[in-house]
């Protein structure tokens, strides 16, 4: 395993030092598990509250994580596994494609040319990629935002490397046929 | 990669990017009483709810473009930026700052002992001393720079082959555990970066607001020791796949040197700002210190700065791409001394030094992009005459705490090292001397 960050604590060695590093690996991440979330989610408020939730448990449950020997693997599967307690929650709201268009062509780019160009593209690409079923589109976020190697994101994702290895492949398929279809 | 592949990268890396540190609400431990701010948003997100599973569906075709801008989101930004991946307990100024720290720094023979070392801001005592890594393709490998990632206890060390032209560059990362430790420094992956014919162009070498890419600035192409084709370029390393991105040319001029310094990352990390500089490459200076700079020289004389600067911004996109593809944020003008100039976190103004009113007296000031205008004074500090036109500033994420170097007085020979903060400066212990003098440091 090669999160970014490995363990700092090996069982039988714990203590206060272990228990803060995880506090503070945890804080050194917040930033990224929160992107990570946000498109998981869609939603960067709701985000903001599930990796607050995972902290939660992270600070209470700080000595048991360093007397386990903790990886910093376990921060992202617990941030995916919080995104789909929301998703299991309907709170995301439904907002219509042109303001989703909108909102994107808000995007700051290098001239106004290439900011419509680039807000179209990123909004097909996204839309398609949200079409896709759950387990495929975590694979592709943990894939090609996270970067995670196969055996990274099967730990995330609490599945097999071989399982991962299909989803991706079918994923990057189905979003392939998504995107032809929307003309890219 | 293929291209599905990569639009895919480049959409979700520009969606990500759109949460910025700066937005975000810092973690509550338990028992701490959640802000007003969630709590309205969450009233509002209640108001919102839609029916089950159809509400779902349609959200999610739109959802992934649409998670930064809510109007509950962009409330929080305009108090204090959220120090929302600081360590436990601190506040304020970063706890440390790493230096390449060495001795003999312009004798006739190369350089003495060059370490990594960092140091506490509070006391300047040595936290950690970075042994060279052992390469076996360069054994007399020499740490150029460091730099420091948001955690304020990741650092990436940059070692080159001293003697070589062209030379090669190897980087390394090690950290600072909750012990106070160092970590031993690990090679990178995607840290080879080979044939680099300007061995002291390391003018800007900083870690993006996420910590996920690292930028430097380079020059390469050549085979001999002719200066006349130095071409400075931006190479951003991706720290998760290894992959390079790299801006060059756009900006020759006829009979002139070019070279980059002052590289800062913008804060959602969408953009590099770089200091740019033309000079006849007769006014080249290189060394250990300072990056490329443009400077007459006479021995024992102060420097004077030659040549023309400019300051522009990149775009950071998984392609590259030309220098010139970004706006320009500072026209191109007749160098002046001080030179360094970053951009602030906000992507609005400049960080840079000014002459004080007060004789003697340099101002690090923050200047508008926009206007020109001085919008704020960080600290004054001593002006020395530096033997070498060689400066640097390093600002940490929150754009309030700027390290100040400025290279040895041609009186006394000591640096100008320390760093400013609400109109103050703080010299950083312990004072160093011209035989053992600071380098190249960060925070």
């Amino acid at each position: 395993m090669s999160f970014r960050g490995t363990a700092t604590s090996q069982p039988g060695t714990t203590g206060r030092r272990d228990e803060a590093d995880i506090v503070a690996q945890f804080r050194a991440r917040h930033l990224e598990l929160v992107r990570l979330a946000a498109l998981l989610l869609g939603d960067s408020a709701a985000a903001e509250d599930v990796v607050q939730d995972v902290f939660a448990r992270v600070w209470e449950g700080r000595d048991r994580l360093a007397a386990a020997g903790f990886t910093a693997a376990y921060f992202y599967r617990a941030v995916v596994n919080g995104c789909r307690s929301v998703r299991r929650r309907p709170r995301v709201p439904s907002l219509s494609g042109a303001s989703a268009e909108a909102v994107l062509l808000t995007v700051p780019e290098a001239s106004p040319e290439e900011a419509v160009l680039r807000a179209d593209e990123d909004r097909l690409v996204l839309r398609g990629l949200a079409a896709l079923p759950r387990r495929q589109r975590e694979a592709l976020v943990l894939r090609y935002y996270q970067r995670f190697s196969e055996a990274e994101i099967a730990e995330a994702m609490g599945i097999s490397r071989g399982t991962v290895k299909s989803t991706t492949a079918r994923g990057l398929a189905a979003l392939g046929r998504n995107l032809r279809q929307e003309g890219l | 990669m293929n291209t599905d592949e990569e639009l895919l990268t480049g959409a979700l890396d520009r969606a990500a990017g759109r949460v910025t540190a700066e937005t975000l609400r810092p973690l509550a431990e338990p028992g701490t009483a959640p802000s007003r701010r969630t709590r309205a948003r969450r009233a509002i997100w209640n108001a919102r709810l839609a029916p089950a599973a159809a509400a779902v569906a349609v959200a999610l075709i739109v959802v992934v473009a649409l998670f930064v801008t809510s109007g509950t989101h962009q409330e929080g930004s305009a108090g204090q930026p959220a120090r929302a991946t600081t360590a436990p307990g601190r506040a304020g100024a970063p706890e440390y700052y790493a230096e390449v720290e060495g001795s003999k720094l312009h004798g006739p023979h190369g350089p003495g002992p060059v370490a990594v070392v960092v140091r506490s801001t509070s006391t300047g005592a040595v936290v950690a001393r970075i042994p060279t890594p052992a390469i076996a393709a360069a054994p007399k490998a020499i740490p150029f720079s460091v730099a420091a990632a948001p955690d304020d206890r990741t650092f990436y060390a940059l070692y080159a082959n001293w003697g070589r032209v062209p030379a090669d560059f190897w980087i390394y990362r090690f950290r600072i555990t909750s012990s106070g430790r160092a970590t031993s420094p690990a090679a990178i992956s995607g840290g080879l970066i080979t044939g680099q014919d300007y061995l002291g162009n390391v003018g800007g070498f900083v870690v993006s607001p996420d910590g996920s890419r690292l930028a430097l600035a380079v020059a390469s192409g050549h085979a001999d020791t002719e200066q006349s084709g130095v071409a400075g370029e931006i190479l951003v390393i991706d720290l998760r796949t290894g992959t390079h991105a790299t801006w060059r040319g756009g900006l020759d001029r006829p009979g002139q040197v070019f070279g980059i310094q002052s590289l800062s990352w913008t804060s959602g990390g969408e953009a590099l700002a770089y200091l740019g500089q033309w000079c006849p490459p007769r006014d080249l200076i290189y060394g250990l210190d300072g990056g490329f700079v443009c400077a007459t020289l006479s021995d024992q004389q102060p420097s004077r700065p030659a040549g023309t600067d400019v300051v522009r911004e990149i775009r950071v996109t998984p392609r590259g791409g030309t220098l010139d593809a970004g706006p320009v944020l500072r026209a191109p003008a007749k160098s002046t001394d001080p030179e360094p100039v970053l951009v602030d976190p906000s992507g609005k103004d400049l960080i840079t030094m000014r002459d004080a009113a007060t004789s003697g007296v340099l101002n690090v000031v923050k200047v508008s992009i926009a206007t020109g205008e001085v919008t704020g004074i960080l600290g004054s500090v001593p002006r020395i005459q530096p033997l070498f036109n060689a400066d640097y500033l390093a600002v940490d994420r929150t754009g309030r705490y700027v390290l100040v170097w400025r290279g040895g007085s041609v009186t006394s020979g000591l640096s100008l090292h320390g760093w400013v903060h609400g109109g103050a400066y703080h010299q950083l212990a312990p004072t160093l001397s011209p035989d053992g003098a600071t380098i190249q440091m960060t925070w």
